[in-house]
């Protein structure tokens, strides 16, 4: 059965290579073949060609073999990866999810790349996202919208839906995925597996195709807190090709994890009451409720905080990003890469202007037109400006609430499970207020998880997200660990083939 | 709800380089009137902050690298996908000033 | 220009100019400002690129060390304020040569700012600002298309803007050359306009003498020659005052010069001007340039421009004039320090700096020297000068071995030696052309004797001649006196 090879853990995997107990080719023909299936049915890939992967593929094993041979244990040996489609892998097409870049390959490896390589990963393809990010559904993909394999006529969340959607379905044991909004840890909880979005700084940027550049960062989706901790120990640390990197080398989490203590005793965790109003389904609700009482049990002690200021929290998000989106996608004018519009007798305003528009999808337009709008003459000091100052201010609340002595804000990921297919395309805005938890690790720069909780009455999932101070992801993903041993939540996501 | 003129969304796109249909102006008219409007409650939160501040006065330094050149071989991967070239350079329109 | 100087001088009557100029200047960095591609000049097209620099998806910029260092050694040589922590902006507009749709530059947090620069007249200039920023690429235009190359994008740039403070068009040259003039001393700049390392726009605007508020101003763009610079604002100040004296108003334009024609176009008016949405770089912290930085930085600036003319004046008894000619550039001033060191007290500075400033300095630029190549080095111009100084030979035939020397490159003394240039100062060999002289000149010796000493003048040039030159001019003009005194008593 195909789904025993790649079904098994990222940590199995490795050492199963490493001891020469696994046979890479086997590996990698097990991956393609789950990969190609599931991507079938839940539009998991693009530009998925699974005859180029397994030439690459082939190439990959040659060089993993030699380095195999004069370098022992490396910490991801033959696990089958799944890359975001906004990451780039030298000589593969990037696209970011746009019909702007569907001929554009990368010309360069992103440093988070260049260390998986390093590190052994087998990289099988690329995933499916919402256009440049944006989206919280994956419905904004050039590509189509990955379908939830818990329920198909489900979405899978986003932007990095093709690869929460991958991990659950068990094509892949990890795959990496980037969060600006929460489009790492959302899909995650929609799909019902783990997410790390880790503290801004700490994983490069270089080779990560930009949307909003002070909150983006790249991050593992998983099936377990060991496997999400394995491969954040590959991809941290600093980088000199990324001025914002931070200088900290990061010790392995995955060794901490082991020689951590084996509770919560003495670890403070918060809810926020402004958290647990308005617009939090009734069954969300209760599940985090009940998912408290497991911290507890583990000697954890909940304390309720108020954060008044995470109410501005969207419209602050919203501002900043996409201010910085609307320059970010001005590199995207049909001269040196992309597709430009095909009438040769344009004006060269005119050639911008009509690729843009012919590249460019709804939602990257609107977004687009949003931070035009918001640092144009007239108007950057009461949007730009005041997000710029409730931004800092944000921060400095957060800030106190972990000098109070508070190790971890917790939350429901998202307000609801997984929307219908359509369910919110027309309403930019319910579509943005679906952000509302995620959001604010991303302005404070906070490392944050989601965890699988449960199932709703529909069977889809819940996700609980911890959030922790500044460059403290190893409380995260000691705690999450702590729920996951206790709990062991079913990730099986069933009838996907049938 | 807040209004925005169909000029200055048509205004906004023209910066951005973008073209609208009728139907595409009249549909971002109504979007951005309704995030903007949500967006507007920023304005009446009143911040404890000094007003000369600015948020990015609090970022950490830029590292500086050393001044060493090193060649790059990736312009002939890039000339090689680029939609149009001629020799080694890229080829656009004619500008007029 | 229609009217010429003495229009000119009547306009000045009625109008007073006012300008500012924004002065673009390329630092000498071996690398670009965010990335590590080479900054060498004539490359083939794109060939000094990299994916930060061809703006590629998913790049970020990295700060270059050395570009900050040297914008703070400019700083500091306009006496500036520096600020401790800048920031820097994305300035967006579209246009093929700028790769990202954004420049990266400084706005409202720059880091320097109430620089000067002094005049000759005494009067200083406020530089407003100076802030650092990445070059765009370069569009090249053909007959049906443009094409792009972006091997100077990159390429780290000051801004150094000055207050609207500038008088005239001769002001705005000679602001510009001291410019010029510092950013050669403190090597970070090649100061080269023609190859466009140093570019400048220029604001002008006139007002009526008297009134205080400033004219409507126009902005010159792309001013690539010092010359351009100052037919550029003379013209565009004789188009303001034509307008105004014909009762209309003058728009706030940009215009373009053009050379050939010598007049200024219009570019672009005010309403398509740009709305570049600045905002703070997200993919860079803060340029940090903090005390200590500051003081490691400020032990490396070399003596200036008005330093050194100083120097010159007080230390060899230099005029202002000489002084501030010699200084001009960073190389003569090095060049005519070089030859002193090798002259002996026989040889005054003032001889050294005639010798420089005229004969030097005309055969350097009319054979195009260069200070890497010049055929001339100062070891054997110091040679000749001191031929001269011991008397060996006249003034005039160093005159003659000079040019020789910059013809040919030889040595002054292989060229004295082949050509038996050596003075003589031999009493006899002199003595019999002096009588000689005397015998085929009685009549104007007789007219000397009577009165005329200007006849002396014409006596001596005539031993002089029959010399080929070369007799000490002294002896043969004192031995001439002898004689005549001797023929007179004989007489």
């Amino acid at each position: 059965m195909i789904r025993e090879a790649s079904s098994r853990s990222a940590l199995e995997i490795s050492r199963a290579v490493n001891e020469g107990q696994l046979r890479l080719e086997d590996m990698a023909n097990a991956a393609l073949e789950s990969i190609d299936a599931g991507h079938k049915v839940l539009n998991t890939q693009v530009h998925w060609n699974r005859a180029e992967v397994s030439d690459s593929l082939k190439e990959q094993i040659k060089t993993l073999e030699s380095s195999l041979r004069s370098k022992k244990n490396l910490p991801l040996a033959g696990v089958p990866f799944l890359i975001k489609d906004n990451i780039m892998v030298a000589g593969e097409i990037a696209s970011c999810g746009s019909r702007f870049l569907s001929n554009h390959r990368a010309a360069y490896d992103a440093t988070v790349i260049t260390r998986l390589k390093a590190a052994g990963a087998l990289l099988c393809g690329r995933t499916n996202m919402d256009e440049f990010g944006m989206g919280s559904s994956n419905e904004n993909s050039a590509y189509g919208p990955v379908r939830n394999p818990w329920n198909k006529e489900y979405v899978a969340g986003g932007s990095s839906g093709g690869a929460a959607a991958a991990v659950s379905a068990g094509l892949v044991p990890v795959a990496l995925g980037s969060d600006t909004g929460g489009s790492i840890r959302q899909p995650a909880s929609f799909c019902g597996i783990y997410g790390l979005k880790p503290t801004y700084g700490r994983v490069s940027r270089y080779g990560l195709v930009a949307y909003g550049s002070s909150f983006d960062q790249i991050g593992p989706l998983a099936r377990s807190i060991r496997d999400l901790a394995l491969v954040y120990d590959v991809i941290a640390g600093p980088d000199p090709l990324d001025s914002t990197s931070h200088n900290l080398s990061a010790e392995s989490s995955l060794e901490r994890l082991s020689a951590e203590p084996q509770d919560l005793k003495g670890i403070k965790i918060a809810t926020v009451r402004e958290y647990l109003g308005d617009g939090l389904n009734p069954e969300v609700h209760a599940a985090f409720q009940r998912a408290l009482e497991v911290y507890k049990s583990r000697g954890a002690t909940i304390v309720d905080v108020s954060l008044p200021l995470l109410k501005l929290a969207i419209p602050t998000y919203y501002i900043l990003a996409t201010a910085e989106a609307s320059a970010n996608l001005a590199r995207f004018d049909g001269v040196r890469y992309g597709v430009r519009t095909q009438d040769p007798n344009l004006s060269l305003k005119e050639m911008y202007t009509r690729s843009r528009s012919e590249g460019f999808g709804k939602e990257v337009k609107q977004r687009i037109m949003l931070g035009t709008y918001v640092l144009s003459a007239g108007y950057y000091e009461s949007f730009y400006g005041k997000a710029g100052r409730i931004r800092a201010a944000i921060r400095q609340e957060l800030e106190s609430v972990f000098k109070g002595g508070v190790h971890l804000i917790a939350s429901p990921t998202a307000p609801t499970t997984a929307f219908r297919l359509e369910q919110k395309t027309q309403d930019s805005l319910s579509m943005y207020l679906s952000d509302v938890y995620t959001i604010v690790a991303n302005l404070a720069g906070l490392p944050a998880l989601s965890h699988p909780i449960g199932c709703d009455s529909q069977g889809l999932p819940i996700g609980l997200q911890l959030m922790a101070p500044m460059f403290d992801e190893n409380i995260l993903l000691r705690s999450a660990l702590q729920y996951e041993e206790q709990e062991r939540p079913d990730l099986q996501p069933r009838g996907i083939f049938a | 709800m807040s209004q925005i003129e169909a000029e200055t969304v048509r205004k906004i796109a023209q910066l951005a380089h973008l073209e609208l249909s009728a139907e595409e102006l009249a549909y971002y008219q109504n979007q951005l009137a309704s995030i903007l409007d949500y967006m507007g409650q920023l304005q009446s939160v009143e911040l404890s902050l000094p007003s000369d501040w600015r948020a990015e006065l609090e970022n950490p330094a830029s590292p500086e690298r050393e001044d060493h050149a090193v060649d790059s071989a990736v312009i002939d991967r890039v000339l090689q996908t680029a939609p149009r070239v001629v020799g080694t350079a890229f080829q656009v329109p004619r500008i007029i000033e | 220009m229609k009217d010429g100087a003495s229009g000119y001088k009547s306009l000045l009557e009625r109008y007073e100019p006012v300008i500012g100029l924004e002065v673009h200047c390329q630092l000498k960095t071996e690398s670009k400002l965010f990335c590590s591609c080479k900054t060498q000049f004539g490359a083939a097209p794109n060939q000094n690129t990299c994916p930060v620099c061809l703006g590629l998806p998913g790049v970020l910029p990295v700060l270059n060390r050395q570009a900050v260092d040297y914008a703070v050694l400019m700083a500091i040589a306009v006496e500036a304020k520096i600020r401790e922590k800048s920031v820097f902006a994305r300035k967006q507009y579209f246009y093929p040569d700028l790769p990202k749709g954004y420049q990266i530059t400084q706005y409202d947090l720059p880091y320097c700012e109430n620089g000067r620069l002094q005049l000759d007249s005494g009067r200083s200039i406020l530089i407003e600002r100076i802030h650092m920023e990445e070059d765009a690429g370069k569009n090249v235009h053909g007959d049906n298309a443009s094409y792009v190359d972006l091997n100077r994008a990159g390429i780290p740039l000051l801004e150094i803007v000055s207050a609207p403070t500038i008088e005239g068009p001769q002001e705005a040259h000679e602001y510009l050359r001291k410019l010029r003039a510092i950013v050669r001393y403190l090597d970070i700049s090649d100061g080269n306009m023609e190859e466009g390392s140093i570019r400048c726009d220029a604001n002008v605007s006139i007002r009526r003498r008297g009134d205080k508020k400033l004219g409507t101003r126009t902005e010159i763009k792309n001013l690539n020659s010092f010359k351009s610079v100052e037919r550029a604002i003379t013209y565009e100040i004789f188009r303001q005052a034509d307008l105004l004296d014909s009762g209309e108003k003058v728009k706030q334009v940009t215009l373009l010069f053009d050379t050939a024609s010598g007049r200024t176009q219009v570019m672009r008016s005010k309403e398509d001007s740009h709305d570049y949405r600045y905002f703070p770089e997200p993919d860079l912290g803060l340029v940090s340039i903090d005390s200590a930085r500051l003081k490691a930085i400020k032990a490396k600036i070399p003596e200036l421009p008005e330093q050194k003319q100083i120097r010159f004046q007080t230390a060899y008894g230099l005029s202002e004039d000489d002084a501030r000619q010699l200084t001009d550039e960073k190389e003569l001033a090095a060049f005519f320090e070089a030859i002193l060191e090798k002259v002996d007290a026989k040889v005054s500075p003032k001889i050294v700096a005639n010798w420089i400033l005229s004969e030097y300095l005309r055969e350097h630029n009319a054979r195009h020297w260069t200070w890497d190549k010049p055929s001339i080095d100062a070891e054997n111009f110091a040679s000749l000068l001191r031929y001269l100084g011991e008397g060996t030979i006249s003034g005039k035939i160093a005159k003659g071995v000079f040019e020789t020397m910059a013809e040919s490159g030889t040595s002054a003394e292989s060229i004295i030696k082949a050509q038996g240039l050596v003075q003589i100062s031999d009493g006899a060999a002199i003595r019999t052309i002096v009588r000689q002289v005397i015998d085929e000149n009685r009549d104007q010796v007789a007219l000397y004797l009577s009165g005329k000493e200007k006849v002396l003048g014409f006596l001596v040039g005539q031993i002089m001649k029959l010399s080929q030159g070369r007799f000490n001019p002294g002896l043969a003009n004192q031995y001439l006196k002898e004689a005549i005194d001797e023929f007179s008593r004989g007489a």
